[in-house]
């Protein structure tokens, strides 16, 4: 068999026949490739296997039930009890109107709010046009925002949600969305790469002061495999979750947990960092940044970085010693100016300027790893023309990589000779 | 519908509820990787099952009927809502802790969720039936109405690209 369909095996391999089974052990004694990619599958069968269940609330089952089985009986009513059942009904609208009304001014905290949200969430959820749904969603997050600013402003406490973008991270506090937040150290941390983020912020608000315990950033992925329309390019302002969302649940490390996904703010000394990615394909850079931030965060090795680049030197050369290579063009001054050679240097002259350079021993010039070092003022200097001559010692090459920052325009594009200038 | 009939149903119904409702809920947390939108979908799975049950054979595959809707169902929601999703990250303090710490295990079950997420949703129904559910894939394909040779040929894509979303040669 190959090793492709091996590999398929090995990917049911705990339901194999026996006789199947024997066949790819027998092919695993002689294949360490298939025999790793066994292993690999096992180990994720067991990372898979180990993922923690989430146990369904009282209230949601009953929200199910309620629905379901215990929905209200089709029985005939006699004209009396229709009556009566009749003006129960009217009663019990006019006080949901009524309820209903006065839930819209409702803020966090208040006995109305989550009443003011289901039917915020039930309007989302009626909501089918994708770009109506998104214009509400915009319109409740600046409504959850509008109703942090009122419990700030009335001096109250409660527990708030809202979203906006990070305007700036300072040494204890952010700016989303002009609404001040005290956020933690880790936070801080990573607060200036997060500016200009869409971030969802749990918090507490008690005498004016609001304190995050959650902290969540957007992430916008790639489109599903049978969905028709074009990949999402929003950015994340274009699209914020809706303001009823909760973060996943996995262990939150509380013990109100079965109460409520969010910990406590208490509760939690630290609050807790949910990092977003921005599409791939529209900022890779960014997402390697950030995945290298996700990595380390959960103790997997960090990829590696992407390579420096050396930023071009400025200013003027060295003064040159008494003599000049015997390969400088005659009549050429030397140049004062290193940008100014840009584009106009082939690479031969380029490689034999860095050996010279190395030679000799020209600490001014950028060194590997690309940190450069300043250029010291010369004065300008007029190469004589006529001077003899003389030996030079064996030139090293350069270890590693070249020092030397990549030419604009490289120095293969030689097709007008790449030689110095004319004088 | 007579009053016998309908007890009967909702006899049948209280047992599937009963049995199914980790496991449905569950699957569509893996899937959706939101709670909260787990718990949505799921109480529509419920009610669109409870209403559809006068309809289906008395012989019928009850799991793989649940699962199926449960499977449409959360491909409608990955459809309409393909803009947002959480990347939950672990706190770097407590996760650099030392490995067996439940700070460590958290942040690796996140990065577990994240990679699952990475993949596209049939690959990723196979993979969380299979290995998180432990179903055959006899099972598998009643429930997704394809065949034992498809659920193969997509749980070996799923686990490749898993290890390639997961990053670490798993």
């Amino acid at each position: 068999m190959r090793c492709e369909e091996i590999c398929q095996q090995l990917a049911i391999y705990r339901e194999l026949p026996p006789g199947e089974r024997a066949d790819v052990d027998r092919h695993l004694d002689r294949c360490p490739v298939c025999l790793a990619a066994k292993e690999r599958y096992q180990a994720q069968d067991q990372i898979l296997a180990a993922l923690e269940e989430i146990a369904p609330s009282r209230e949601w089952a009953a929200q199910v039930l309620d629905q379901t089985v215990r929905r209200p009986s089709r029985a005939p009513l006699r004209w009396g009890w229709a009556r009566a059942l009749a003006m129960v009904v009217a009663a019990l609208v006019i006080l949901t109107l009524g309820t209903f009304g006065a839930s819209a001014q409702a803020l966090p905290g208040g006995g109305l709010y989550p009443v003011k949200r289901a039917l915020e969430r039930a309007r989302l959820n009626l909501t089918r046009d994708e770009a109506r749904r998104l214009e509400y969603m915009q319109e409740l997050a600046e409504r959850r925002r509008q109703e942090v600013r009122a419990v700030v402003e009335g001096d109250r406490s409660a527990e708030v949600q809202f979203q906006g973008e990070l305007e700036s991270s300072h040494d204890s506090f952010w700016i989303v969305d002009g609404i001040e937040v005290e956020v933690g150290a880790q936070a801080i941390e990573l607060g200036p790469s997060l500016v200009g983020q869409v971030v969802s912020i749990m918090a507490q608000v008690e005498e004016g002061h609001i304190r995050a315990s959650d902290i969540r950033v957007q992430q916008v992925p790639g489109p599903t495999p049978t969905a028709s329309s074009a990949v999402p390019t929003a950015t994340p302002t274009a699209a914020p979750v809706t303001a009823t969302a909760r973060p996943t649940s996995t262990a939150m490390p509380t013990a109100t947990q079965t109460s409520s996904p969010y910990p406590s703010p208490t509760a939690t000394a630290t609050p807790r960092i949910y990092l977003a990615l921005t599409t791939p394909d529209a900022h890779a850079t960014r997402v390697h940044e950030l995945r290298q931030t996700v990595w380390a965060a959960v103790r997997l090795p960090t990829p590696t970085p992407p390579p420096q680049v050396t930023p071009w030197p400025t200013g003027e050369l060295p003064a040159l010693p008494d003599v000049l290579p015997t390969w400088w063009p005659t009549g050429v001054p030397w140049p004062t100016d290193w940008p100014a050679l840009a584009g106009t240097v082939s690479a031969e002259m380029q490689t034999r300027i860095a050996e010279y350079a190395d030679q000799m021993g020209w600490h001014n010039w950028p060194q590997a790893g690309g940190t450069p070092h300043p250029w010291p003022s010369m004065p300008a200097i007029v190469v004589p023309t006529g001077l003899p001559d003389l030996p030079i010692p064996p030139i090293q090459p350069p270890s590693g990589e070249s020092p030397w920052p990549s030419w604009p325009g490289g120095g293969e594009d030689d097709e007008e000779g790449g030689g110095w200038p004319g004088p | 519908m007579t009053s016998d009939r309908q007890a009967e149903l909702d006899a049948l119904f209280d047992r599937l509820f009963n049995g199914f409702q980790r496991p449905i809920l569950n699957y569509l947390y893996r899937l959706l990787g939101d709670r909260d939108r787990a718990e949505e979908v799921a109480q529509d799975v419920f009610v669109k099952a409870y209403r559809a049950l006068p309809r289906l054979d008395a012989d019928a595959n009850h799991r793989a009927w649940l699962y199926r809707i449960a499977t449409n169902a959360a491909y409608d929601q990955l459809r309409r809502r393909k803009v947002i999703q959480w990347l939950p990250m672990g706190d770097r303090e407590r996760t650099v802790a030392g490995s067996g710490s439940p700070e460590a295990a958290l942040g690796e079950r996140q990065a577990v969720q994240q990679a699952l997420e990475q993949l596209p949703p049939k690959y990723r129904t196979a993979l969380i039936l299979f290995c998180v559910q432990g179903y055959s894939t006899q099972e598998i394909g009643e429930m997704l109405g394809i065949s034992v040779g498809a659920v193969k040929t997509r749980l070996y894509r799923a686990r490749e690209m898993f290890r390639e979303s997961f990053g670490e040669d798993i």
